[in-house]
């Protein structure tokens, strides 16, 4: 099923294609489902602004809360089970994503300029992780990723940082939300000082480094996951392996 | 025309181009495979068609001139000179520019459009083109018919210490014109900057006498758009080849398919004044390639085995073409006409030997056989990224190269048998590896249907002997007891189960010497199974003093034990001692896992919806302390669990087989649907990997994987292990050797060396009367079952999986049992000796001649 896919001309047109199934398309009910989602991915643009007014926190970075409040209003907004995107992958509904706001394009044709500050900083050519393909995460299912928890959640397991998002979300086997919730759940037990040091840029990636090769993905590799366990579980393990590295000190856990 | 002339005042110096001397010149032509009059066939037309303009057929001259020097000697010159193109236009840059450039952007990057910079370069990158080789390589094929001792130089100077000079001139379209002058003494100098208009005519008129240099040249200005190069003191033997003709057979060789095309014509003209155009040859000017004509068979738009939609790969055609009456008018060297010639761009870059083909053409009709493969566009571009700098070979080792080849090879046996060369009935000769790998694997890896692990009912037997030793080992006059437990889950009815026992000795051959005994099934405290205990009593270990003695021998025995219920065999159990002799130490690797999933109904692997999945773990501990740890079964990518249970195994005094601990979780029934009872879990469709490993505080103890398929079945058999590939131009290479799975491929890789030289033998060597297979075919064979040991060993090593090595010998013993005692015998050996490299590879081998000989049994 088709989504309107925005572009500017050399002449600085918005112009836009439907496509579906990696083609253009002119069919006429594809045009139609194509700008209902179209004006769909619109409110969901709309409604993450006001998400990000209700949550923000000063100690927060911008970015991150921006990040976490599209995620959340693309999920609330059922954008990803929207008829348009029925026999299609969720790249599709990303790539549509990223062209408007690239292109700063409304359903309507008209300039959203209040959706500038929404958006990642843009390079002049589109990079991977604007519009996801061959399965890997772009930017707006990092978003959406990110906003499975809740934002004091997220904000506390990955201590306000987009850098540290990426590097749980490229580790696969990391994916689950109950790892991430495990992951809170073990920092909010720690000192604040502590939590903050082990989120910080230098530590967070050694400790996702270390839970990646407690479940690699290949050679003798351990039949239970992290999906296959209970959070409580999991904040143990984690717990271990943290303690293992000198992440923490054992009396602090 | 517009001349030019030179600035007013301009001053020539020579400088050095960026590196290069004659012995680079030498050293790049003598590794053209087939010699400097290939080069000299080869190189300027392909600098002429690439320089082709707006398309335009591209006309390439090639013609000797005989001069008189000032010193009055004669010498003769040659002269290639081409129209329809571009000429070598763009800027002249200077060696201070290029240098600057060098500087600014970390390499030299010539762009499109700057032909002379490119032509006058050396070692520089094409912005917006491949990198294809070492450029400039290209100047070297006319650089080398000039080489010649210095004047007064003194004999038996070597050829390192030679001169070269080649004179370049070139009129652009916009009617300017220019000319450059390029020699080595014995290193590289260019005239900087070049000559332009009438400087460039006074050379072409007078020659070129600056120097060192006495080059007469007596040449017309060029009339046409187009490049000129003078190669002046035109080696002996390039006259001798335009003189003979062999200049025109390679030009004929090399560029006949674009001749055919239209796309270029190419005349010599020979030192007498005669001039000949090349052509096509014969037997390829034909309409429709021969449709029709016996002699003729044509293929068109062949796909590759690797071809996508995603990634086109095909064989735009592969024509084939044999006539008794024709020669092999090959020169010597690798083929060039003689074979079936691989053309990319219209230009031939290697040829398929006929003894590629030794299996199909008989001896007599190679002579006359003739063949061309090409391709289409966008896979010529690939073929061209495999292509050698020479531009007369591609590399071997890479995956399209070889499907290419089996593709050419497929359509050759098919052309064989069209002619009546082939017997149909005959099995394919030379099957392709991935064959040799699935006959194999389907006769030793595959699960094998209706096994033992399906069913309602299980059964299970296990032999216990007692030793007075902390070892499985007895003397000579030594005795043990021996008892044999027959269990079955759930318990059922209080069943008479017969015990009998077969001693197996070293060789494998069987005897029976503990008489049989009954016993009733007695349901087990538990009430979950019933369990039968057989007391064969004391067996002594007598000293061998006849024919037909139990123990003839010093060596490795075993006790198998059978359980029949009314005369059915309903397990089987056995265990292992050594007599006389040390058991071997136990292995590595503490703890292993045999895994099995499998469709409950058939054992099959294929489960359809509705069916149930059952799980058999079997845990085996080598070592004499109890390993214990938390087990768990999942399903890879879901969040299915199907065990999660601790375990203890006990340990395993060492000489002895270790018994395995069984484990069986629940069966589930697969759904399509959302899943809505306890025991049924949902799956798509298509191949899931069944996980179960062994953990303790975090550590993976062991671990092994199976993979079953959801929905209608595809292919019962098991995945290959391993790929197989040739490896190329390593003559030092091992035999064979087997490649881990990584980042770059999911998969083994078993990496035969195509330069072994009993693998060499072998290629050539033709199916002997009577044999089923060709020699080729039996070497990769033994190559594959050694592989397929390698591979389950290492899976055993590495993960603790065990189960592909009892795969193998499960299905070996339903090929032949003593064959399969032999084989597990071998197997534990192989095991504890993997620290002995010299004692594993003799295991690893006879091992592998087990499997071929139960192969061939199976045959």
């Amino acid at each position: 099923m088709p989504a309107k896919v925005w572009s500017r001309t050399a002449a600085g047109d918005i112009v836009s294609t439907v496509e579906t199934r990696g083609r253009s398309s002119a069919r006429a009910e594809d045009f139609a489902l194509a700008e209902d989602l179209d004006a769909a991915i619109d409110r969901a643009f709309d409604d993450a602004e006001s998400l990000r007014s209700q949550v923000a926190r000063d100690e927060v970075p911008t970015k991150f809360t921006i990040n976490w409040a599209v995620g959340r209003a693309i999920a609330q907004s059922d954008l990803l089970k929207h008829a348009a995107l029925h026999s299609e992958p969720p790249a599709l509904l990303f790539k549509a994503m990223a062209a408007k706001f690239r292109t700063l394009a409304r359903a309507d044709g008209s300039e959203a300029s209040n959706w500038v500050h929404l958006r990642p900083e843009l390079s002049e050519e589109p990079t991977n992780r604007e519009g996801s393909s061959k399965g890997r995460h772009d930017h707006w299912s990092m978003c959406v990723w990110l906003a499975e928890q809740d934002y004091d959640d997220a904000v506390l397991t990955f201590g306000g940082s987009t850098r540290n998002v990426w590097q749980m979300l490229e580790r696969k086997a990391l994916n689950p939300l109950v790892m991430r919730q495990a992951l809170r759940s073990w920092l909010a037990g720690l000192p604040p000082d502590i939590a903050a040091d082990i989120t910080s840029a230098k530590k967070f990636p050694e400790l996702m480094k270390v839970l990646r090769d407690r479940w690699p993905a290949r050679g003798r590799r351990p039949a239970l996951q992290p999906v296959h366990y209970a959070e409580g579980e999991l904040r143990a393990e984690i717990a271990r392996v943290a303690e293992s590295i000198g992440l923490v000190e054992a009396t602090l856990t | 025309m517009t001349t030019g002339t030179d600035a007013p005042g301009t001053t020539r110096r020579v400088r050095p181009p960026a590196d290069n001397n004659v012995q680079d010149v030498l050293s790049a032509i003598d590794n053209y495979t087939c010699g400097p009059i290939r080069a000299l066939a080869q190189d300027p037309p392909q600098n002429s068609a690439d320089a082709a303009r707006d398309g335009l057929p591209v006309h390439v001259l090639y013609e000797v001139h005989e001069r008189i020097a000032r010193d009055g000697t004669a010498i003769k010159l040659l002269t290639i000179t081409d129209s329809g193109t571009t000429g070598l236009d763009g800027p002249m840059l200077s060696g201070e520019d290029l240098e600057e450039r060098r500087k600014q952007q970390g390499e030299l990057i010539i762009q499109p459009g700057e032909n002379w910079a490119a032509w006058e370069a050396m070692r520089y990158t094409k912005s917006n083109e491949d990198k294809l080789g070492s450029r400039g390589q290209g100047k070297y094929a006319y650089l080398w018919h000039s080489a010649h001792p210095a004047p007064g130089s003194p004999p038996n100077l070597p050829p390192h210490a030679w001169r070269m000079i080649i004179i370049y001139d070139s009129l652009l379209p916009d009617g300017e014109y220019r000319l450059g002058v390029r020699f080595h003494n014995p290193a590289t100098l260019l005239v900087d900057p070049p000559f332009v208009g009438e400087a460039a005519f006074e050379i072409l008129e007078d020659g070129y006498h600056e120097d060192v240099w006495d080059v007469p040249l007596g040449l017309e200005p060029l009339t046409k758009p187009g490049t000129r190069v003078i190669i002046p003191f035109l080696r002996e033997d390039a006259q001798a080849a335009i003189s003979s003709g062999e200049l025109l057979y390679w030009l004929t060789a090399e560029w006949w398919r674009k001749i055919q095309k239209e796309e270029l014509t190419i005349t010599v003209v020979r030192a007498d004044g005669g001039s000949d155009q090349v052509g096509v040859p014969e037997y390829w000017n034909v309409s429709e390639w021969g449709r029709g004509d016996p002699r003729y068979l044509s293929k068109e738009n062949l796909r590759l085995t690797s071809d996508r939609p995603s990634q086109r790969r095909l064989v735009k055609r592969v024509v084939l073409f044999q006539d008794d009456d024709l020669q092999n008018g090959d020169v010597d060297g690798p083929a060039q006409l003689n074979g079936v010639q691989l053309l990319r761009g219209g230009q031939w870059i290697a040829t398929l030997e006929m003894s590629e083909f030794a299996d199909w053409i008989p001896q007599i009709h190679r002579a006359g056989f003739r063949g061309f493969v090409e391709l289409d566009r966008q896979l010529e571009r690939e073929f061209r990224e495999i292509e050698n700098p020479a531009h007369d070979g591609f590399s071997k080792r890479y995956g399209i190269y070889r499907e290419l080849e089996k593709l050419v090879k497929d359509v050759v046996r098919e052309y064989a048998s069209a002619r009546g060369w082939v017997e149909e009935t005959e099995k394919t000769p030379d099957a392709g590896y991935e064959d040799l790998v699935r006959e194999l694997t389907d006769l030793f890896v595959s699960p094998a249907s209706g096994g033992g692990a399906a069913g309602n009912v299980e059964w299970t037997c296990v032999v216990e002997p007692n030793f007075s030793t902390d070892r499985a080992h007895v003397g000579w006059g030594d005795s043990m007891q021996v008892y044999a437990h027959c269990k079955r889950v759930p318990p059922g009815e209080r069943d008479d189960i017969a015990f009998s026992a077969m001693i197996i000795r070293p060789d494998g051959t069987r005897t029976e010497v503990l008489p049989e005994r009954h016993q009733r099934l007695r349901t087990d405290p538990n009430g979950e199974s019933a369990t039968a205990v057989a007391n064969f009593g004391e067996l002594i270990v007598e000293y061998p003093r006849g024919i037909d003695a139990a123990f003839p021998e010093p060596g490795r025995y075993s006790i198998e034990v059978s359980c029949r219920l009314h005369d059915e065999t309903v397990a089987r159990g056995r265990c292992s001692f050594y007599v006389a002799s040390a058991p071997p130490p136990p292995p590595p690797r503490a703890l292993t896992i045999q895994l099995q999933a499998f469709n409950t109904r058939d054992s099959g692997r294929s489960i359809n919806y509705g069916e149930e999945l059952g799980v058999l773990v079997q845990l085996r501990n080598y070592t004499p302390q109890i390993v214990a740890g938390q087990l768990a079964v999942t399903i890879e990518g879901t969040p299915h669990v199907l065990a999660r249970q601790d375990v203890s195994v006990d340990g395993t005094l060492p000489g002895a087989s270790p018994q395995p601990f069984a484990v069986r979780p629940t069966t589930v029934s697969i759904t399509e649907g959302t899943a809505t009872k306890d025991d049924e879990i949902q799956l798509p469709p298509g191949q899931h990997t069944v996980i179960a490993a062994v953990e303790h505080e975090g550590y993976v103890l062991a671990s092994a994987t199976v993979e079953i398929n959801v929905g209608p079945p595809e292919d019962e058999g098991a995945d290959a292990p391993f790929e197989v590939k040739e490896i190329y131009d390593k003559p030092a290479a091992a035999r064979w050797s087997l490649e881990d799975p990584g980042v770059q491929h999911r998969n083994y890789i078993l990496w035969l060396s195509h330069e072994d030289p009993v693998y060499r033998a072998v290629r050539s060597i033709a199916r002997p009367a009577g044999a089923e297979r060709v020699p080729q075919v039996e070497f990769v064979s033994g190559v594959v079952a050694e592989g397929l040991v390698e591979w389950a060993v290492r899976e055993c090593r590495q993960r603790g999986d065990e189960g592909k090595l009892r795969l193998v010998g499960g299905n070996l013993a339903a090929l032949d049992q003593q064959l399969a005692d032999r084989f597990e015998d071998r197997i534990e050996r192989l095991m504890a000796s993997v620290d002995d490299a010299s004692a594993y590879g003799e295991y690893q081998r006879e091992i592998a001649a087990i499997m071929l000989e139960a192969s061939r049994k199976a045959r």
